[in-house]
């Protein structure tokens, strides 16, 4: 939305300057008696001479004709931005961003309903913000600006230069936003992480993307950082995602023992996709104390069990050490 | 007005689709249930058939099991039969004891889900009479070639660390012993999707037959037999559609009692999907009222009445997984409290989602009602991701 009335803005200012140099060019073509004179050289009649004495006269009297310029200038503006004009606008921003909130509900809603399909649905938001926020604006400047073709022209260009230099950074954000809706380097719903915040992709706006960590807070990322950082993605568009057990145990254990109760302890967990592989690697280490790091790797049903599975395996697995006695026959060794 | 109906149709349906409430009240309309006289609620018992000549539709899956005993013979295979709940997998293997008259069936009703249970029952099915401690001493024990068929052999695992050993040994024991028994296993389809992903136990099968769904005239043969000397009127569905309204008011009298019927079948066989136990229980949901020998049917409604949350679906998944588990074994798979576990179980039993039944000697155990077992496992794909075909 506020990117939104920015660019409406920015358009508005265009075509005030854009009006302005119409008026002024009328003026000179009216004392060429041709307008063409003006864009284009290769058409000046060669009985005249574009730099006569006359019209070095009239630039050379510019300066005092400055403050005339601008007040016209300041009229296009209060022409363009009449109040009729600026009510319709807020009004049509206002429908297209309530049209937005109900679209976005009903998205969320049925991905809700037709989990399975969660992911697929929610790729949707940031492809029909964009969609919907571009013909709203494209329909207003039409239908109330009606611009002619050279105006257009004159628009993207100086809208270009205008919004570049005064808004670089919210202009990095939106072609960012804009990168992230059509490169895809991740999706609504990917587990994904940007820098050293880690959860899932919750919003994909035009000027940062919503991240929800696994401590429950919204972390917001400017989509410029987005796309100039190195960002992993845990699931890529699937449901589910490899989650890494760590269980830490003493160096001397009976390993084979240990396999079996790490791999039950994955399987007998509700979170397992149980459609995927599960492995389990032993690592020592020697760091402070003599350690064994056994990492199970599996894949849960979906990425939002990620943390529940690690948990959930780790205090079984802890369990079932205990009553086995990995752990009291490893400290009676020691 | 009728596009007023129509309008207010499409509201609902597309309010159903997103899943919105728009009355947090819940105080149901319940109806008093029919009376059904016992003679006639008999006929559609849940017994399994015995007599080969009472079983319908099932020539092919008897020709495979008579193959699969021939393959027996000549390379000691192990046999799996993979089936759904209530499909009549039960009737099946009661029938085709005619191609191995001496099978001796541990079937669903005793209890083999720990090793005391299973060598008593071993024991009794191989006929050793000497003491056995372990599968090792039954195995010393075989002496004569026998056909044994375990019902439901995913009773002898529980999905909890150190739960799989049983079914592992057994397994084993099994491999050891094919020489002189033909070892035949029935499994629930989603215990052995389940299972052959974690376990692979279909590397252990060779031989393996699928258990499909009847074919609908079957199942409208079979209603009609146990139907028979009753006169059957089908009654116009209370929850009509406009359109549907529409046809019945343009048709004749003659038409309109062919489409009805119709209707009902069409919503019968596609309820059933192929499964005779789930015909069965649409069929009684939908008689209206016996007089003498006419029973009056009308097209029951059949849905789950409240949302199921994600907790209350790892719960029907585990059961499903089991097929049948007792509560102290379903507070070590969901690694629960007692109390925590019986709630739950009682929270889905009122939502009748899981009913309990006496067996293993009076002992409770809970298994999925067989009323909305096809409605849980589209859940539990739909929610839980799970790919079960």
């Amino acid at each position: 939305m506020r990117s939104s009335i920015a660019i409406i803005l920015c358009i508005i200012w265009t075509f005030s300057l854009q009006s302005q140099s119409d008026t002024l060019s009328s003026s000179l073509n009216g004392q060429n008696g041709d307008s063409s004179s003006i864009s284009d050289s290769s058409s000046i009649p060669d009985e005249q001479d574009p730099l006569d004495s006359s019209k070095i006269e009239e630039i050379s009297q510019a300066p005092s004709e400055a403050g005339e310029v601008a007040k016209e200038h300041f009229d296009n503006i209060f022409e363009i931005l009449s109040p009729s004009r600026i009510l319709t606008i807020l009004f049509v921003l206002f429908i297209t961003w309530l049209f937005m909130k109900g679209l976005i509900w009903l998205i969320k809603r049925s991905a809700k309903r037709f989990n399975r399909y969660r992911l697929l649905i929610l790729r949707l938001i940031p492809i029909f913000n964009v969609l919907i926020w571009s013909v709203s604006i494209i329909s207003l400047i039409v239908t109330i600006f009606d611009p002619s073709p050279q105006q257009i022209n004159g628009a993207l260009a100086g809208s270009a230069l205008a919004v570049g230099l005064a808004s670089q950074d919210l202009l990095k954000n939106i072609f960012g936003g804009l990168m992230i809706i059509f490169d895809r380097p991740f999706q609504m719903g990917d587990r994904v992480k940007v820098k050293d915040t880690y959860g899932e992709v919750v919003h994909i706006g035009l000027r940062n993307t919503q991240i929800n960590t696994l401590d429950d807070s919204i972390v917001t990322v400017p989509n410029y950082v987005v796309i100039s950082e190195e960002v992993s993605n845990s699931n890529s568009g699937e449901l589910d995602c490899m989650a890494v057990v760590n269980l830490w145990l003493p160096i001397n254990i009976d390993t084979e023992r240990v396999r079996t109760i790490a791999y039950e302890a994955a399987i007998s967990s509700k979170y397992l996709n149980f459609d995927k592989d599960i492995a389990i690697y032993f690592y020592d280490h020697f760091d402070d104390e003599p350690a064994t790091n056994v990492k199970i790797k599996a894949y849960v049903l979906d990425t939002r069990y990620e943390k529940n599975f690690e948990g959930d395996v780790t205090e079984a697995a802890k369990i079932a050490f205990n009553e086995s006695g990995i752990y009291s026959f490893t400290s009676s060794e020691q | 007005m009728a596009f007023k109906d129509k309008i207010d149709e499409w509201r609902e349906r597309f309010l159903e689709v997103i899943d919105f409430k728009k009355d947090e009240n819940k105080v149901d309309d319940l109806v008093e249930k029919t009376e059904i006289p016992p003679s006639y609620l008999a006929r559609f018992g849940y017994f399994p058939i015995e007599n080969v000549d009472q079983l319908f539709g099932r020539d092919y899956e008897l020709e495979l099991l008579k193959k699969a005993y021939d393959n027996w013979k000549i390379s000691n295979n192990l046999l799996l039969v993979i089936s759904d709940q209530g499909i009549g997998v039960s009737s099946l293997i009661n029938s085709s004891c005619h191609l191995y008259p001496h099978a001796k069936i541990i079937d669903e009703t005793v209890e083999i889900s720990n090793l005391e249970g299973l060598l008593i029952q071993l024991k009794k099915a191989l006929s050793i009479t000497a003491d056995c401690q372990s599968l090792n001493d039954v195995k010393q024990a075989i002496v004569e070639e026998e056909v044994v068929v375990i019902e439901n052999v995913e009773r002898l695992f529980l999905r909890r660390i150190g739960g799989f050993s049983l079914l592992d040994e057994f397994l084993l024991f099994m491999h050891e012993t094919k020489e002189k028994i033909y070892w035949i296993c029935t499994m629930n389809r989603y215990s052995h999707y389940y299972l052959n992903q974690v376990k692979s136990v279909n590397a252990n099968f060779p031989s393996q037959i699928s258990v499909r769904g009847l074919d609908n005239d079957v199942i409208k043969q079979i209603l009609e037999n146990r139907n028979d000397g009753y006169n059957l009127t089908v009654l116009k569905p209370l929850s009509l559609k406009p359109s549907g309204r529409r046809k019945l008011r343009k048709a004749s009298p003659e038409e309109r009692i062919i489409m009805v019927r119709n209707r009902y079948y069409r919503k019968l066989l596609e309820y059933s999907n192929g499964h005779i136990s789930r015909a069965f229980i649409y069929w009684k949901h939908s008689i209206v009222r016996i007089n003498g020998k006419n029973v009056f049917l009308r097209e029951p409604e059949i849905s789950i009445k409240s949302a199921l949350g994600k907790d209350d679906l790892f719960v029907l998944e585990a059961i499903l997984q089991h097929t049948y588990i007792k509560l102290s074994e379903l507070k070590l798979v969901l690694r629960n409290s007692y109390k925590a576990s019986l709630l739950i179980l009682e929270q889905l039993k009122e939502k009748e989602l899981v009913s309990q039944r006496s067996i293993y000697g009076n002992k409770n155990v809970y298994q999925i009602n067989l009323k909305f077992i096809e409605e849980v496992k589209v859940l539990l794909k739909t929610h839980l991701n799970r790919n079960i075909k």
